[in-house]
């Protein structure tokens, strides 16, 4: 496989094979990307807009970038900002999606109990991860499903280990105050 | 153990149900889990609600992958390309590639619609052409010539009144006077008020029988 810095340089270089070296670095990481997006967005089609939007930036961007840094942590990112900046404009323009996730009517009825339950449980750990602070959602996601470590998160977002750590915490800590809330409720 | 450090080695507890410390923290987690009822149930609060959020996780991840369309992946780079491509194009450019978008596999429910709409505009425009024919000059123009004495305002006979009435028929009913120019618009306007019998005047139920003879045959 051509590392990432090859076909950065490449892609400086210009021309119908710079062109081909981009497409060869979009391949490589088009998933990942989509999933850091998809994982804070609600649906396919919000995520498929924000990744290639991630991928046009990276375009435009990639002359300049600085290779000493890694690729792979500068376009997460990109991935990372679009994301928040889409997740921003959309509650500019729907007032309280939250709300509306808890008022979601379900189709529970047909369900048979267990199916119901897990159901039931994957809704409310996701009402309970959109409650979160923007930065302690991005820090949870990227952690715990990203599996990135902290001193990756730290690059990308320009922040300690040690406040990531305590980010994460009391994220896991946000979610649980949630869950026992919504418990007491029912 | 000192209090930062309890705090520091709480904030590891996500990581170390996870399985992600150094082994040298995990020994101190485990001392901490076994000596400090506190801590312990700190442990045992994060342990659980992070078994619930693996268990959502994956039915989460499931619908989730089952959101993405077949060959998503294989056909992202390619439209990643086309989008740069569009906009790095001149406007002229961009008209001809959104035409050619549209004879694409993914642009033909767009022609299929943008068809379908130009089909709906066009018989539209032929009905209301259709209906303006009935009201052309054309047609106005050979009722005049049918009903000659309809224009003559001057000698107002039982002739005259029968080809008012005949003149005036000849328009459809849909036909307002705004359609017709200023000139036949006073005419059939007159021939109907001043001509046309009515119950008070006496020429309702007297005719006269010269009347009545050049009446009945056009009846």
């Amino acid at each position: 496989m051509t590392p990432d810095k090859e076909l950065i340089a490449r892609f400086k270089q210009g021309g119908s094979q710079g062109e081909k070296a981009f497409t060869e670095l979009v391949r490589r990481y088009q998933e990942k990307v989509y999933w850091v997006c998809r994982r804070m967005l609600k649906s396919h089609d919000d995520a498929d807009d924000v990744a290639q939007n991630v991928f046009i930036k990276v375009h435009n961007g990639l002359s300049g970038f600085n290779e000493e840094a890694e690729f792979f942590t500068w376009i997460y990112r990109i991935a990372v900002n679009e994301t928040i900046n889409f997740i921003r404009a959309q509650k500019v323009r729907s007032a309280a999606p939250i709300d509306d996730l808890i008022n979601e009517p379900s189709d529970d009825a047909e369900r048979p109990d267990e199916s119901m339950e897990r159901e039931e449980q994957r809704r409310l750990i996701q009402e309970a991860i959109d409650t979160l602070p923007e930065k302690q959602k991005v820090v949870f996601m990227l952690r715990y499903y990203d599996e990135l470590a902290y001193e990756e998160i730290a690059e990308m977002l320009g922040t300690s280990v040690g406040g990531l750590k305590a980010n994460y915490f009391h994220a896991f800590k946000k979610i649980e105050e949630y869950l026992k809330l919504r418990l007491k409720q029912h | 153990m000192k209090m930062n450090m309890i705090e520091k080695y709480l904030l590891d507890l996500p990581d170390y149900i996870k399985g992600n410390v150094p082994k040298s923290v995990a020994v101190e987690i485990e001392k901490l889990i076994a000596t400090n009822a506190e801590f312990r149930a700190e442990y045992d609060a994060m342990r659980s609600v992070m078994q619930r959020i693996e268990m959502a996780s994956e039915v989460m991840q499931s619908e989730m992958e089952q959101g993405v369309p077949p060959f998503y992946f294989a056909n992202f780079a390619d439209k990643v390309e086309r989008r740069i491509a569009a906009t790095q194009r001149t406007p002229m450019e961009r008209v001809f590639a959104g035409l050619r978008r549209l004879f694409e596999p993914e642009g033909r429910f767009q022609l299929a619609g943008i068809c379908a709409a130009a089909l709906i505009v066009a018989m539209l425009f032929n009905g209301v052409l259709r209906l303006d024919f009935h009201i052309a000059s054309g047609d106005i123009a050979a009722l005049k010539r049918a009903y000659p004495e309809a224009q003559d305002e001057k000698n107002p006979t039982l002739a005259t009144r029968v080809a008012t009435v005949q003149f005036a028929a000849g328009f459809i009913p849909e036909v307002s006077l705004s359609s017709l120019n200023d000139e036949e618009e006073i005419a059939v306007l007159n021939k109907l008020k001043e001509e046309l019998p009515t119950a008070d005047d006496g020429d309702f139920n007297i005719l006269s029988d010269d009347d009545v003879k050049s009446l009945l045959p056009t009846l």
